[in-house]
């Protein structure tokens, strides 16, 4: 089935920009990063369609190698952007990298669901508690790297291209695990949950390790 | 699911050993000392770690097919930098030049060109090439600083070096009989001059006590693993894995002495 995924954005993205005019603060910086965050990935679909279209790759292909290097560097880029131009503080940071995350999970979850109709709740749950998560999980992953490398005193282009790339393979690997039926399909289902999880300890451990 | 299929349990054994020098290095965090070291040493292991599960799984999954784009390559670029951002740590006076690193820097393109002459892949093998010679020059530059290695010993790693790469280039100009026998002549330098390499730091980190020289000793082993094994195919290239695996627990000894140390 052929969706149209600017319309689609469209739609969800008018009433979050005309709610911008009505908030303030913290709020507003989560809408907006969110708003963008969805509109990272559908231009990260265009460019992935067009990298997959030139290397003459399927689309099952594409997402497993093209779209991890593509989503995660643009995703990435996003935050970047945001850290160099307005040196938020830690939390900041983090509340945006989470939003970026998410806006991209809804919308490449709103595409899919489309896509493939939403009748199945357990596939429904399931795709949430995967790609939702993973989207958000490699997003925190980020921030909190960039984090220890802001407080380190070490943000040079090796930490930038560690910390990317071990998000796009971790990405990469979620993509592979579930592209083939089996036990390879239920590892990669539970892989996103399970580095949330430690995510969020080392979240809440970060200050303690960071201290002097 | 192993049988037939040596590579797979050559990965398998290195992610286990990955995951092992993950946790030892995360152990070492609490100490608070050579901090930076750490940090950048627990990534290199975690993109190393998540890089050899992506081909394992690959393996699996799709046996005997070449990937169209190997998206972990930029986990093994991302390794070498990481790798030689912990040891600058250790050592910030490494980015001073050095008359040596001119060579190295020279081994570190004639490898490239050998790489793109086997596989064709222009982009990912000079990219490849630039973060290893990198790393390289790191190696190098802090070799330097520590005198780790005597004149005779400098002397003979340059001329291993040329010998490889003159006989690696060869193999594309002579026939079957005569580029194998100099194909397997290589693979034969290469591993002694890796088990060379895994010796004298042991020696040195054992023996000697001198910390800071095998750190940068199990540095420079972990290197010349990394160039036997994009430089072997078959057999080579598993005992160069298995050999490539030691370095990392000896990486892991040398930042824990350096850490014990203070």
């Amino acid at each position: 089935m052929t969706i149209f995924a600017e319309n689609i954005f469209l739609c969800i993205a008018v009433p979050m920009v005309v709610s911008l005019f009505f908030t303030r603060g913290d709020v507003r910086r989560y809408v907006a990063a969110f708003f963008l965050g969805m509109g990272v990935c559908l231009v990260a679909a265009y460019v992935g369609g067009f990298l997959g279209m030139v290397a003459n790759l399927e689309a099952n292909d594409t997402s497993i190698f093209i779209s991890p290097v593509v989503e995660e560097a643009m995703k990435f880029l996003t935050l970047l952007f945001f850290m160099v131009l307005f040196s938020p503080e830690d939390q900041v940071l983090t509340m945006l990298a989470v939003s970026i995350g998410t806006g991209f999970a809804t919308f490449e979850n709103s595409c899919h669901i489309l896509t493939t109709g939403a009748g199945s709740l357990p596939y429904i749950l399931i795709r949430g508690f995967s790609v939702g998560i993973m989207h958000v999980a490699s997003m925190l992953a980020l921030a909190i790297w960039l984090i220890v490398a802001k407080r380190l005193k070490a943000f040079t282009f090796s930490a930038v291209i560690g910390g990317l790339s071990l998000a796009m393979i971790f990405h990469a690997l979620y993509n592979l695990l579930v592209s083939e039926p089996g036990i390879t399909m239920q590892i990669g289902y539970l892989m996103p949950s399970l580095a949330a999880a430690l995510l969020y300890f080392l979240h809440r451990k970060l200050p303690s390790l960071l201290e002097d | 699911m192993f049988s037939g299929h040596p590579e797979r349990i050559i990965n398998l054994v290195m992610a286990c050993a990955f995951f092992f020098v993950l946790l030892q290095a995360i152990k070492l965090l609490h100490s608070k000392k050579h901090f930076l070291t750490i940090v950048f040493f627990v990534f290199a292991i975690s993109c190393g770690l998540l890089s050899t599960l992506y081909w394992g799984v690959y393996e699996f999954l799709r046996p005997e097919t070449r990937m169209p784009f190997a998206a972990n390559e930029l986990c093994e670029w991302a390794l070498f930098l990481l790798y030689a951002s912990s040891l600058r740590a250790v050592f910030p006076k490494s980015a001073s030049f050095e008359k040596k690193i001119i060579p190295v820097a020279l081994f570190a393109a004639a490898n490239v060109v050998l790489w793109i002459a086997w596989s064709g892949e222009w982009v990912q093998d000079i990219l490849t090439g630039l973060s290893m010679g990198w790393f390289l020059c790191v190696i190098t530059s802090c070799l330097c600083l520590t005198c780790a290695l005597s004149t005779a010993e400098w002397v003979g790693a340059g001329t291993v070096s040329f010998l490889l790469i003159l006989g690696q280039s060869l193999t594309f100009f002579t026939p079957e009989p005569v580029s194998g026998a100099l194909d397997k002549g290589c693979s034969t330098l290469l591993l002694v001059a890796m088990l060379w390499l895994i010796l004298k730091t042991v020696w040195t980190l054992k023996k000697e006590k001198q910390v800071q020289k095998g750190l940068s000793l199990s540095y420079a082993a972990f290197a010349w693993g990394a160039v036997f094994m994009y430089m072997s195919g078959g057999t080579a290239y598993m005992i160069a894995s298995m050999l490539t695996v030691s370095c990392y627990f000896l990486m892991l000894w040398a930042i824990k002495e350096e850490v014990a140390e203070g």
